[in-house]
């Protein structure tokens, strides 16, 4: 019996030799964004798969950027094999995994925050770094605009709402939209691009005050959905809906009814549980020493009214 | 009653400076923006400043004791997250979820003053407690998740208008008319003012410090559970991570008005016109499409002016 006990252990310990005594701990964005919680989903559905219990980390506020460096040292000390990191800004994200690489402990990036040739360069060696390209994000949205309005000499009226200064999904998302338009549609015209702080009512006071000064705006694009979901109401209080195109990024739960509701034109996802599901993955194999891919993307999706009823694109099964 | 006069000629001066700040403010935008004065956009900065302003409008109430209330922020977004989710998850009546949700905001109130009460402590600190407390309880209510799209019939009244007015802006007039009179018409009003203005003497006059403090406290609370039910009607959702910040600009806003941010000296109208103040400004610099590194640095030297500013009162 005892040495029956003793093979199971045996056993245990050949099937996940690193896995199953390793601490793994993936810091977080904050919580109460929609999008995190979908890729929270995907590292704990990873994580079961694979028989670990993650450690996840969440700052209070996406704002309180320092937090991320706190809850970055406590990780530390606790020793795990791993930190994977959705830094809310470079220098922070380049400052934990420093710290964290001179104990020892393997760093990774999730959320395509720090890429493997700019922490290189910063003397960090970084496993993977895995997310949706911003700029990416914000050409995608921008060839959406272009292709709605077909004709090259269009010149539609603008509003970029951008995410929190400082941080790279909000800045280089209207910075990628801002690109690619200029090629796509040289006549538009951006009439305003504020930052909104990722707040929904910040968002639905500028997109009030540009509606008052630019009352036939035709596009806002927001670099998350919540603010867009913010100058929805903006413009359904101005009466202007039809007028106005909106499009959002990250593909919540609640800007996909609106936009099945026509509330909103589009949200552009970058699929957060499939990056969830592959950081973890990525985790498990970094720790294990497998050869992994450093760098990959996450695949983009335009969630459209259409292509939301249709429900036919295989992507969708990762939209949460 | 000399001090009296005194402090309300004192309360004119601080009136009279940031009215003239408020029509100085006026005249460079809407001489650089033809839109700046029409009926629309004076509508919009009455409606954007209804939040701030009902929040602030109760921060005056606590700074005039001598308080500080940070947890302004956190009620309100517990107040609107709770709402949404009985209104929506529950399938509540408006009539019952608003003001369960706006009494609840209340009782934040009356728990930050009791314990501010009971252990002696700062309010400083009590109430950054009851901040991450507030906060908290908006996450658990709504398992971290926004709660988007409440009923139809609450949204259109909600977003809709009243008496020619935007529903947020009427709320906003009946807090200010509200908040007026119990500060200056009434006993606790008075015992307010004095309690903040020397705890000791007070205490002396026979002035009940713990009671007025837990009224002022639980009125910040109400305050905030009504801006936190006009976030929700404005957004259409109750968000947890709602307002993140926004007690800071309710204070800056009261300090602004002319109150004194160690008490004994605060007004509503005061108070209304550093909401505007801020209003103005915000809506102004959007209307001219100034980026956000400009804007942030403007109302940081807006800030700097009312520090200022309060200085050379407080040197008098």
């Amino acid at each position: 019996m005892k040495r029956a006990v003793w093979i199971a252990l045996l056993l245990a310990f050949i099937v996940h030799p690193a896995l199953a005594d390793d601490k793994y701990i993936f810091i977080m964005k904050a919580i109460g964004n929609p999008y995190w919680q979908a890729l929270k989903e995907g590292i704990e559905d990873a994580s079961k798969k694979a028989g670990v219990t993650p450690i996840l980390m969440y700052p209070i506020s996406d704002l309180a950027k320092e937090e991320d460096l706190n809850l970055c040292q406590s990780a530390i000390t606790q020793k795990p094999r791993i930190i994977v990191m959705g830094a809310e800004t470079t220098s922070i994200g380049l400052e934990c995994y420093k710290q964290a690489q001179a104990q020892g402990i393997l760093v990774a990036d999730m959320d395509a925050t720090i890429s493997v040739d700019l922490a290189k360069k910063s003397g960090v060696d970084l496993q993977y770094s895995i997310g949706a390209d911003n700029t990416l994000i914000g050409e995608k949205a921008a060839a959406f605009v272009a292709a709605h309005f077909k004709d090259k000499n269009a010149a539609p009226k603008i509003l970029i709402i951008e995410g929190a200064v400082g941080s790279p999904p909000g800045q280089d998302r209207p910075i990628g939209f801002k690109r690619k338009l200029a090629s796509l549609l040289p006549k538009a015209e951006i009439v305003n691009s504020l930052s909104a702080e990722w707040d929904r009512l910040r968002a639905m006071n500028i997109t009030a005050d540009t509606l008052m000064r630019t009352p036939d705006l035709n596009v806002i694009f927001a670099a998350n959905d919540v603010m867009a979901l913010g100058a929805v109401e903006a413009v359904r209080a101005a009466g202007k809906q039809g007028q106005v195109m909106i499009i959002g990024v990250d593909g919540i739960p609640d800007a996909r009814k609106a936009v099945k509701d026509g509330l909103m034109t589009a949200s552009i996802t970058q699929l957060p549980y499939f990056i969830g599901k592959r950081t973890a993955e990525l985790a498990f194999d970094a720790v294990q020493g497998k050869k992994i891919e450093r760098t990959e993307s996450a695949p983009l999706l335009v969630l459209t009214k259409e292509v939301l009823a249709a429900n036919k694109d295989p992507l969708l099964t990762y939209v949460r | 009653m000399f001090a009296r006069l005194f402090t309300q000629n004192q309360n004119r001066l601080y009136i009279a400076q940031c009215l003239l700040f408020l029509a100085a403010l006026g005249a460079f935008f809407s001489l650089a923006s033809p839109y700046f004065l029409s009926l629309g956009n004076v509508n919009n900065v009455l409606t954007a400043g209804a939040v701030i302003g009902l929040m602030a409008i109760g921060a005056t109430f606590v700074i005039a004791s001598g308080g500080i209330d940070l947890s302004s922020a956190g009620v309100m977004a517990f107040c609107g997250t709770l709402c949404a989710f009985c209104l929506q998850k529950g399938g509540w009546s408006p009539w019952l979820a608003l003001p369960f949700s706006i009494g609840l905001g209340g009782l934040c109130g009356f728990l930050t003053g009791f314990l501010v009460n009971i252990t002696e402590a700062p309010s400083f600190i009590v109430s950054l407690g009851m901040m991450s407390v507030a906060r908290a309880a908006a996450y658990i209510v709504s398992k971290g998740m926004p709660i988007y799209g409440l009923p139809d019939n609450v949204i259109s009244a909600g977003q809709g208008q009243m008496l020619g007015l935007q529903v947020p802006v009427l709320l906003l007039i009946v807090g200010i008319v509200l908040a007026w009179i119990l500060l200056t018409q009434t006993q606790f009003g008075l015992h307010t003012l004095i309690l903040g203005d020397n705890a000791f003497a007070a205490q002396a006059m026979g002035v009940p410090a713990g009671r007025v403090r837990l009224k002022t406290f639980t009125l910040a609370g109400i305050y905030s559970g009504v801006a936190g039910i006009i976030f929700m009607l404005r957004t259409n959702s109750g968000d947890p991570t709602a307002g993140q910040g926004y007690e800071l600009i309710a204070i800056t806003a009261v300090i602004l008005g002319g109150a004194n941010l160690f008490g004994g000296r605060a007004t509503i109208i005061g108070t209304v016109l550093g909401v505007l103040c801020l209003g103005v400004l915000q809506n102004g610099l959007n209307l001219l499409a100034v980026s956000t590194y400009y804007q942030t640095l403007f109302v940081g030297l807006v800030l700097i002016a009312a520090a200022f500013l309060s200085r050379v009162r407080s040197q008098r």
